[in-house]
């Protein structure tokens, strides 16, 4: 699951309750990707840089950590890949991205080629 | 899937007032919304006057909901009027009985004004006078404490997005196109083709823009692309004309409901129109200029009487893009004659901006609504200011007084200063 996670505390919580419920039973095993504490927001074009980030973990079977969010907060409660790179084979993941102002959400699925 | 889209709810904001009969009538009249400008003081500048809404108050299209939306900037205030006008013209009273996430809102939207008097008072505040340069920490420490955050919040453009989806519980796509003066006939566009395809059942569309502020004035004025007749204000808009020498700033909305068919009527909707046909390309080309040969507008046309099934010949009018710029008024005189052939000299065409002044953003919905009440009048509004032929504008512009012709099938033109051009064809529903 990508992420959003601009760095919020409140909009933090929101979604991570949101993926809490999309992804129902699974919450406690799917890894969440989050790359804004690296890359900074960059706004606009953020979407589209996370998604390649998502695009490169299905492609490398490597997750990247969200750097500066261990400890995760409590209320987040997500599976929240921190520290270092995680080494997941993962199929189909999920980019989020979520407008500041205006509620404007888009999402994205991308799933590994297979001819 | 393919489904057809009726227009069922028409409302705008214009420098000619903002009721939809009101405003008609005085198009029809040939009547102009050009004026010195007031909104802020322009007197140095080398363009004067602009068509600015007049008295305009959010508080009365609102009512009670107007809390909620006080912020809302010129250009979002904007655009909520004309949405709530259309709301009631659609004869949604309630909601609109369909699944609200298939209720969307596609607009063609720019920037709200800045909060300029603050923004200039920290850059007093942080310029150094013997360096000649400005200090940023000394900018930024009045700039914290001076600019309002709700009101730098409210510029952004996808703004009065988000307040339409919010005041009519529109759950779904929400979009803003940022294509300058092709952006709400773009807008519709794409949101005819959310419909058509089955990703939205109803979209709010259309557009809002006032670039009526010292930085819109100023960057136009640089590009020379505003007529600098402050002698004659009244007629400084001149599409199509020898003399022409530029467009003026209007500002102002236009929204159009947009709904399936069949579920229109079912809920016994009235339906003013369908939307026929859209065309959207590119000039790929120098972003300041048009392409000369008029490429990117001839396949525009060209795109939307494919997408319509409709004939050249079947078009009987052509709401122009027509700014009143040299190169805009040329190029797409060339394109017309291009795409329709002999019947380019017989088809009626007009640019309303020679009355309303360019909404830009808004331009484009603004004129795709007078194509609609064309055919439903069997008149079609003039150009007005025209009194010079230009042998690179060699058609039939409707010069001056509006003329009864009898419309089925009107064809709008919107093209951006970046190369953007999109069109529109619309037909009463049959």
């Amino acid at each position: 699951m990508g992420a959003s996670g601009c760095g919020l505390i409140e909009r933090d919580r929101l979604e991570a309750a949101a993926i809490r419920d999309v992804l129902g039973e699974r919450r406690a095993q799917v890894p969440v990707l989050s790359v804004k504490g690296g890359l900074g927001n960059n706004g606009a074009g953020s979407g589209a840089v996370d998604f390649i980030a998502a695009v490169l973990a299905l492609y490398n079977t490597t997750i990247p950590p969200a750097i500066n969010s261990a400890p995760i907060d409590p209320e987040c409660g997500l599976k929240l890949v921190t520290g270092g790179p995680v080494d997941a084979r993962i199929d189909v993941v999920l980019s989020a991205a979520y407008a500041l102002g205006g509620g404007q959400n888009a999402t994205l699925v991308v799933k590994r080629f297979h001819e | 899937m393919n489904r057809r889209v009726v227009i069922t709810g028409m409302g705008w904001v214009t420098p000619l007032g903002v009721g939809l009969e009101a405003a008609w009538r005085r198009l029809l009249a040939g009547d102009r919304g050009m004026a010195p400008t007031t909104i802020f003081d322009a007197r140095t500048y080398p363009t004067q006057f602009a068509a600015e809404v007049k008295d305009f108050e959010l508080k009365s299209f609102l009512g009670e909901r107007y809390e909620d939306h006080k912020h809302a900037s010129r250009n979002t205030g904007f655009a909520l009027a004309a949405a709530e006008m259309a709301w009631q013209d659609a004869g949604l009273n309630g909601p609109l009985g369909v699944d609200p996430t298939m209720v969307g809102v596609y607009l063609g939207g720019g920037e709200g004004p800045i909060d300029f008097e603050n923004f200039v008072a920290a850059a007093i505040a942080g310029w150094n006078p013997e360096s000649r340069q400005l200090d940023t920490v000394k900018w930024a420490e009045v700039a914290c404490e001076r600019l309002d955050a709700v009101r730098e919040f409210e510029q952004d453009p996808n703004r009065a997005a988000g307040h339409i989806a919010y005041r009519f519980n529109a759950h779904g796509p929400n979009f803003n196109t940022l294509t300058a003066c092709a952006a709400s006939t773009q807008a519709l566009g794409e949101a005819a083709a959310l419909i058509r395809h089955g990703d939205a059942d109803a979209m709010i569309s259309g557009g809002a823009h006032s670039m009526i502020h010292p930085l819109g004035v100023t960057g136009f004025n640089r590009l020379t692309a505003l007529s600098t007749r402050n002698d004659s204000i009244e007629s400084a808009s001149r599409p199509f004309d020898r003399t022409r020498d530029g467009f003026v700033l209007g500002e102002g909305a236009g929204i159009l409901i947009l709904e399936e068919y069949e579920n229109a009527r079912r809920r016994g909707a009235r339906i003013r129109g369908e939307i026929l046909g859209y065309g959207t390309t590119a000039d790929a080309f120098r972003v300041t200029d048009m392409h000369e040969e008029g490429r990117g507008p001839i396949a525009a046309m060209q795109g939307a009487l494919d997408d319509a099934h409709v004939k050249p010949e079947e078009i009987d009018y052509i709401s122009a893009h027509g700014t009143g710029t040299e190169e805009n008024d040329k190029t797409e005189s060339l394109a017309i004659q291009v795409v329709f052939g002999d019947h380019a000299w017989r088809v009626p065409i007009s640019s309303i901006k020679s009355m309303l002044g360019h909404l830009i953003a808004g331009a484009g919905a603004v004129e795709l609504i007078t194509c609609v009440l064309a055919i439903r009048d069997g008149i079609v509004p003039p150009t007005i200011n025209y009194q010079h032929p230009d042998p690179n504008c060699p058609l039939d512009y409707v010069p001056n007084q509006a003329r009864k012709v009898p419309v089925r099938t009107a064809l709008s033109n919107s093209f951006g200063f970046g190369g953007q051009n999109n069109t529109l064809i619309v037909r009463p529903c049959e």
